[in-house]
């Protein structure tokens, strides 16, 4: 009896450390660079990332390593070399040796009326993936209550969450829902927002079947706009197109061609989208305040949700790995997050 | 208790308990914002054969509804939004290769084209209440028992979803019960 006890604070002591162990996140910062050429704000490349390895390292556990600890990154600042915006092609090559989950590197320019904007980029370590938004705030003495805020969403997104946010939905907006369900599972969707007080456009609901499947759906994993992205990594180097003198005309205008692919689809598909965009949003007789893509797994009990504001374009709301035992309570959950602030803890 | 006496209570219990959560798990919702009036213009989209089709406009028809049926396949086509010649531009085989700028550009693509696609279906429904002067776009997809029959009514004039329904089809149900008890519920009556 007495081992049998033993065994069982044994058991429960392990669950309890296996899971503070799997809850601790580390993250590696790179320099944020100064896109002005304002050398007086020049200090501003250490102090940032210094400062928020500082806020998630007190305030939220995580394990951090700051740039002068990241040997790469060192060795460049040693030899005096100018820092660089780092490219995104680049990531794979400067985060192997690096051992945290994900690496967070940016830069800023200051604006008018003493403000500054910082572009945050996360990356999940060994992924294909960039996690990349804005913020704005004020200089000086209000400088750190920006850092404050801007490592919130950094904790929010470096994890399986994957949580961010800009603003909330009110109710009575108009929300047009892209999905991989339909018939009586997309009414059940239906059901909670309508109940909820949003106003429902038919897109897609105008059909007695969906387009897309559990996979088709994930194509919208990655979603942007023009305030923040989650998008894959490319580079124009993965896309070499190799001609010379021996190409031949029509070689050379079917890889000409290809290019204008990458090109449209790839490098600056978000001026292709942004058209279509616009299409969209003049449509007036379906006049939509917010794009919905919610993508179900295929038990339908996990969800992730991308939500764009249609009138500027901007990606308010993106959050993952919500879990529900029917399509209904899942929807709860979409609207509570659609509907409330930022956490503040996980 | 005999043994076989007790593995009959047991196989009975099994099977009520199947029975039971099968129904359960099959629930009814409604929702409306408005009723409408059965002498309003509808399109009614029905994927079924002719006389099940037929079977249903004709529930509409002795309702007062004034009724144009469509086929969805009808109504929108993707051939003429889907442009697969950019995928075609793109050569490398993605099974073979897993790079990241070719993924993305291949998502880029579907995810363009299934805008393309909506913002073609909404042209479309804008139209059919411009030229057939129809107000309300009713669909339906009518089961059979222990299923789910389900009918969405959309607003032409405001492009809103006014009334969604699931309705567990029960064992005595056919196809006019429950053509019937859509139309109560989207008029109220």
């Amino acid at each position: 009896m007495k081992y049998r006890l033993l065994h069982i604070i044994f058991a429960i002591t392990t669950i309890i450390l296996v899971n503070i162990d799997a809850s601790a996140k580390s993250v590696a910062f790179g320099f944020f660079i100064n896109e002005s050429r304002n050398e007086s704000l020049d200090y501003l490349e250490k102090i940032l990332p210094n400062s928020f390895a500082g806020a998630l390292k007190a305030k939220y556990n995580f394990d951090i390593f700051k740039p002068a600890q990241i040997p790469v990154l060192a060795s460049g600042e040693d030899d005096g070399l100018k820092k660089e915006i780092i490219k995104e092609g680049d990531l794979k090559v400067i985060t192997k040796d690096i051992d945290a989950d994900y690496f967070v590197y940016g830069s800023f320019k200051p604006l008018d009326d003493n403000k500054i904007k910082m572009t945050i980029n996360v990356f999940e370590i060994g992924t294909t993936s960039v996690f990349q938004f804005e913020d704005i705030g004020y200089l000086e003495t209000e400088i750190f209550k920006l850092i404050d805020k801007i490592a919130v969403q950094i904790k929010n997104i470096a994890n399986k969450s994957m949580i961010y946010k800009k603003g909330t939905i009110p109710s009575k907006s108009k929300l047009a829902i892209l999905t991989n369900i339909d018939g009586e599972d997309l009414n059940s969707l239906y059901y909670e927002f309508l109940h909820y007080g949003y106003k429902l456009s038919p897109t897609q609901g105008n059909d007695i079947y969906g387009l897309m499947d559990y996979k088709q759906i994930n194509k919208f994993y990655h979603f942007s706009g023009v305030n923040a992205s989650f998008h894959m990594i490319d580079d124009r180097k993965d896309v070499e197109l190799w001609h010379g003198t021996w190409s031949g005309t029509a070689y050379y205008k079917k890889i000409s061609e290809e290019k204008k692919a990458y090109e449209k689809f790839s490098f600056n598909y978000m001026n292709t989208k942004n058209e279509i965009i616009k299409k969209i949003r003049s449509f007036s007789a379906d006049d939509i305040d917010y794009i919905i893509i919610i993508g179900f797994n295929k038990s339908k009990n996990n969800a992730w949700i991308r939500c764009l504001n249609l009138k500027n374009n901007k990606l308010l709301i993106t959050e993952s790995e919500i879990e529900g035992s029917s399509i209904n309570k899942i929807a709860n959950k979409i609207i509570k997050s659609m509907t409330t602030g930022l956490p503040e803890n996980i | 208790m005999t043994p076989v006496k007790h593995l009959k209570k047991i196989v009975i219990f099994i099977l009520i308990s199947i029975f039971l959560i099968s129904c359960s798990s099959k629930k009814g919702l409604v929702y409306s914002s408005g009723k409408l009036s059965s002498n309003s213009k509808i399109a009614v989209i029905i994927d079924s054969q002719n006389n099940i089709k037929n079977a249903v406009l004709i529930s509409f028809l002795k309702q007062g509804f004034k009724v144009k049926a469509v086929n969805s396949s009808d109504l929108y086509t993707m051939k003429d939004v889907y442009d697969i010649s950019d995928l075609k531009k793109i050569s490398y085989n993605i099974s073979e290769e897993n790079v990241s700028t070719v993924q993305k550009t291949y998502d880029n693509i579907y995810k363009l084209h299934i805008y393309n696609f909506e913002l073609s279906k909404a042209e479309y429904l804008k139209q059919i209440r411009s030229e057939w002067d129809v107000e309300y776009l009713v669909l339906l997809d009518l089961k059979e028992w222990e299923k789910v029959s389900w009918a969405r009514v959309i607003n032409l004039k405001t492009f809103e979803i006014d009334f969604i329904e699931n309705y567990p089809t029960a064992y005595d149900d056919n196809i006019e019960t429950i053509t019937e008890h859509f139309i109560k519920s989207i008029t109220g009556k």
